[in-house]
């Protein structure tokens, strides 16, 4: 596989926004343009460079891909005064998917990234139709009452957390003093009144990201989902997603990775390539024109 | 600013160069040289502002990624000491070749100060070269970078199993070549035994760390000017996880050079 030619874009406000486009050497016909959408504060190469390996496995396949730096971060400007973080980030991937409608006819778009990448990934495909999928490394996600006893029964078979006790390091002492404080003040009920999912989808209850998830999903968005060990604190079994939202219907539309061995960038070789892998799978599968539907998984 | 691709095709290499500011007399030409690995991630922000302050003070600048790094091209995997050395000489060719600057200044931070010195040994275009933190000792690096990767190890509720074969050898996420590993361990204080004509500057973030690199300086009687700055360490993920810029050894890297 060869990937493709790699081009430096500048596009946005007074073009601001700076990223680098893989132009693939043969197209897939009809394939969608893929967006990465940075990870925290990393700049738009990826966590130990995981958005250039994606990118240019991606363009050796046929697709078109841009990874850029949001306002801000990398050699992006800064964003305009007085916007939020998630406003400012969702309106600089709508300038992404703009400047590739523009410069290159794209119509149909796959956004991804890993973390908060993912997030935003998430919400813009809720906001914007052109999105038909979805790449999530490691989205925020809540726990189930399952995912506790597995994270706590870990705990208590890994030696460090004894020692933590024992020093009172452990988080153990600092929530038990926050909860006897807010049972003092009788705040208790109130905290726990609305469940709302963490991170950068905080702002989202639960219901809301159910419902926004259906209707996208209803609307045809493939996803491609993947939880790695480094949020095994978070998630850590395969099937949580669904227990997490057991009346979202995915439809076969999702595609479920469980890669407990990996670490949150999934930097290792041999994982990094699993990943290549069965992305290239995924997107055979969703994004393939020509070729005879294949069973996912 | 302008982002670049340089090199031969088969080994494209980036870059962002920032011209000087218009309203101030030209300086000089400078190249900025990544550490490695993790470090690199962690300390872009820093580079960036870096060369935003060079330029503002009047400097042609060049920061770029080696090959096998960032936005180059090449594997993760690929790419040494040597290969870094003869990517930053590139850099120093097609800085002059923009800018038509002969007066060259480096600046690297860990590893890449170990390039920018060997550089600077090498060149006699280079008129200055700054080092942040450098490293003198390879295998101690090695050793500092294993005992962070335990650590982390220590604390992870699934631990890759290293030494299995199942995972490749690597180090906070970076793999580890065997090449790459070699030149690593090559790096010894009496590397800085050696002499240069270019005006030398070492910052360090720690007053422990420079005693045996200045003995080397001083036994090859190279003239050299040091400064001890606590807790300026923008290659630390902690760093990277609050999104500081370390403001004050940036001011005064561009205050000592010419």
């Amino acid at each position: 596989m060869t990937p493709g030619r790699e081009r430096i874009v500048r596009f946005g406000v007074g073009e601001g926004l700076a990223g680098i486009l893989s132009v693939p050497r043969q197209p897939r016909p009809g394939a969608p343009h893929v967006v990465l959408v940075n990870a925290g504060i990393v700049h738009r190469v990826g966590p130990n460079r995981l958005y250039v390996d994606m990118a240019r496995r991606l363009s050796a396949l046929g697709f078109t891909v841009l990874r850029f730096d949001l306002s801000g971060l990398g050699d992006s400007d800064s964003p305009a005064s007085g916007a939020s973080l998630i406003g400012s980030a969702i309106e600089d991937v709508r300038r992404a998917l703009d400047y590739l409608g523009r410069s290159r006819q794209a119509t149909r778009f796959v956004l991804g990234g890993l973390c908060a990448g993912a997030d935003y990934s998430l919400i813009a495909a809720f906001e914007d139709s052109r999105i038909v999928g979805a790449i999530l490394i490691d989205p925020s996600v809540e726990r189930t009452r399952r995912s506790r006893i597995i994270h706590h029964l870990r705990r208590l078979r890994h030696l460090a957390t004894w020692w933590q006790v024992m020093r009172l390091a452990h988080p153990i002492w600092s929530k038990s003093l926050r909860r006897v404080r807010s049972l003092i003040v009788m705040r208790a009920a109130e905290a726990h009144s609305e469940r709302h999912v963490d991170g950068y989808l905080a702002a989202w209850s639960k219901p809301q990201v159910e419902q926004a998830l259906q209707a996208v999903i209803d609307r045809g968005l493939s996803l491609m989902v993947v939880f790695t060990g480094g949020v095994n604190q978070q998630y850590n079994y395969r099937e949580q997603l669904f227990d997490l939202m057991p009346d979202v219907n995915f439809g076969g539309q999702l595609q479920l990775d469980f890669m407990p061995d990996a670490d949150h960038s999934i930097s290792d070789g041999a994982g990094r390539a699993a990943l290549l892998e069965s992305l290239g799978k995924w997107v055979d599968v969703r994004f393939t024109l020509t070729a005879p539907a294949r069973k996912s998984m | 600013m302008t982002l670049l691709f340089f090199g031969d095709a088969g080994r494209q290499l980036f870059g962002a160069y920032h011209p000087p500011a218009g309203q101030v007399a030209v300086r000089g030409a400078a190249v900025l040289c990544a550490p490695w690995g993790p470090e690199y991630f962690v300390s872009h922000r820093t580079f960036r502002r870096l060369a935003i302050r060079l330029s503002e003070v009047g400097y042609h600048v060049l920061r770029f990624d080696y090959y096998g790094t960032g936005d180059s091209a090449g594997e993760r995997d690929e790419g040494d000491l040597a290969s870094w050395q003869a990517d930053a000489a590139l850099a120093v060719e097609e800085l002059k070749d923009i800018s038509q600057e002969s007066r060259i200044a480096l600046f690297g931070v860990r590893l890449g100060a170990v390039v920018a010195w060997r550089l600077a040994r090498e060149r006699e275009d280079v008129r200055s070269v700054v080092m942040w933190d450098p490293v003198f000792s390879g295998s101690g690096y090695l050793k500092e970078l294993a005992a962070t990767q335990s650590e982390v190890d220590r604390w992870s509720l699934s631990p890759p199993r290293r030494g299995s074969g199942r995972v490749s050898e690597e180090l906070l996420g970076t793999p580890l070549s065997p090449a790459m590993r070699n030149s690593i361990q090559s790096v010894t204080p009496d590397e800085f035994r050696g002499t240069t004509a270019a005006r030398v500057s070492i910052f360090f973030s720690d007053e422990q760390q420079g005693t045996e690199l200045h003995h080397a300086l001083r036994a090859a009687g190279t003239p050299f000017h040091t400064e001890t700055m606590f807790g300026q360490t923008p290659w630390r993920e902690d760093t990277l996880l609050h999104g500081q810029v370390p403001s004050a050894v940036i001011e005064r890297m561009v205050e000592v050079v010419p």
